[in-house]
């Protein structure tokens, strides 16, 4: 290319070619974006487009490391400035869940001994604790676009951290479920977050005779079950659980038991068939710097892996 | 120099812009530097930087689609093109404007693909991040348009080489 002074305009047959040239330029722009818009949208995560996106992230890992850990005071200054703001909602709310997290100990704790014995053996019972080996990561990089609540963590294949691992990270109540692993490289994987509108998990309330229903995103920070039937006795402060499938039994990416909230609402109208819960996530994507990613260790964890 | 901007704004876009994250709005790096290159350079070079770019931000930030931004930014870059050397741009208030009309355009076309992949998006969500998006970038793009025109010099339009010849 060579610089051509501005006031160099004419209708010459030369620039004439010119526009042609640059036309021609910009339109095959145009055409392979179309294209790698849509060969990215129809291949699968472990498609040719997608390798060469987790490889490209690879590249940046280190520059996304040493960004995310310079600007992490920053951030937790920031967050404590925001925290101060709804300090005494929080207090309030805090407070309340305290109190229905007693009763739910007293509840609980007969079966939590004979519970943990159980879990002890691979495989049995779906524990997320047995089947999964738990490696902790560093957030080092969010998206760049409003649109997507998804992030970069610092651990990969190298790890045992595969696509379809779930996530979790320490909430109000002790861990709970964050997200899932989308795209995996050898160093470094992005996570998509429970916030993401698409997401759909099978969840279950045990304290509501084990009622089934499908959790998503509503608005932000908040989800919704569905399909839980009007007679099941859900109220306010139940937690709610990964179910360990989905619709007609199919096995879940998401193992049985882990922890994503409490109902903070239940309602429905004279005529439906199902009751909507509301549900407050023990966790807020927004506010991580660490998750614990769950590598698949036993044959049923890496068959949830696989789950299509 | 073009080429070295372009790569510096995505690397800043995609490590550290995501950390200013306020109201869900994220401040937009990349989207001044290729303004300021289209207006510098004229449609053809800030096409090729916007698409470049965009396609970048996409390979290397945690984004669910690849050409979308390539295609965005392209227009963005194109479109400033068409205002290179123009007496109106002259002034710092001109590209500032401009570059918070391309972030508008940039996340409501981002919108509109992702509607048309069927993927949900909530409408006070969408607006919320914009207003904020926007303001933010706003705020970003004077002191990048004048390290801009600092680095590139007098507004020029760059023409394709294979008549470079006769120019």
């Amino acid at each position: 290319m060579s610089p051509t002074p501005v006031s160099n305009q004419s209708h010459s047959p030369l620039a004439q070619r010119r526009i042609l040239a640059r036309r021609l330029v910009v339109g095959g722009l145009v055409v392979l974006c179309l294209i790698v818009l849509s060969i990215y949208g129809r291949e699968s995560a472990s498609g040719p487009l997608h390798g060469l996106q987790s490889g490209a992230g690879t590249l940046v890992t280190p520059i996304q490391d040493g960004v995310s850990r310079a600007v992490q005071p920053v951030r937790n200054a920031w967050d404590w400035a925001k925290s101060l703001v709804s300090a005494r909602d929080r207090a309030a709310q805090l407070a309340k869940e305290n109190q229905q997290l007693k009763a739910q100990i007293v509840q609980g704790q007969f079966n939590s001994e004979e519970n943990q014995r159980l879990t002890q053996i691979p495989g049995l019972g779906n524990a997320w604790n047995v089947d999964y080996n738990q490696v902790p990561a560093d957030i080092i990089g969010w998206s760049a676009s409003p649109y997507y609540d998804e992030a970069r963590i610092d651990k990969g294949t190298s790890n045992g951290v595969i696509v379809n691992s779930p996530v979790i990270a320490a909430g109000t109540a002790g861990p709970a479920l964050v997200g899932v692993i989308t795209q995996a490289g050898p160093i470094s994987s992005t996570v998509a977050f429970l916030s993401q509108p698409q997401t759909s998990v099978g969840v279950t309330i045990t304290n509501a005779n084990s009622a089934f229903g499908i959790l998503q995103p509503t608005a932000p920070g908040a989800y919704a079950i569905t399909g839980i039937p009007v007679g099941k006795p859900v109220a306010n402060g139940d937690i709610v659980y990964t179910a360990g499938f989905r619709l007609f039994g199919q096995l879940s990416i998401f193992p049985r038991g882990i922890p994503i909230g409490l109902v903070e609402g239940v309602g429905h109208r004279e005529t439906d068939v199902n009751q909507t819960v509301q549900v407050d996530p023990f966790v807020d994507p927004n506010s991580l710097a660490y998750v614990v990613a769950l590598a698949p260790k036993s044959a049923l964890a890496k068959q949830r892996a696989t789950t299509p | 120099m073009v080429a070295l901007m372009v790569l510096a704004a995505v690397v800043v876009q995609v490590s550290l812009m995501p950390f200013v994250d306020v109201a869900d709005g994220i401040p937009d790096v990349l989207v001044c530097v290729i303004v300021a290159v289209g207006m510098l350079r004229g449609p053809l070079v800030g096409a090729v930087a916007g698409a470049a770019g965009g396609l970048l931000v996409e390979l290397t930030s945690p984004i669910g689609t690849l050409g979308v931004l390539g295609l965005l930014y392209l227009v963005v870059g194109w479109g400033a093109g068409r205002l290179c050397g123009r007496d109106e741009m002259r002034g710092l208030l001109p590209p500032v404007v401009l570059c918070v009309i391309a972030e508008a355009g940039v996340l409501i076309g981002e919108a509109f693909v992702q509607l048309m992949l069927s993927r949900p998006l909530d409408f006070g969500d969408v607006v919320r991040s914009l207003l904020a998006s926007v303001i933010l970038t706003g705020l970003i793009a004077a002191p990048i348009v004048a390290l801009a025109r600092r680095a590139l010099g007098a507004p020029r339009v760059v023409e394709p080489f294979l008549v470079s010849g006769d120019g």
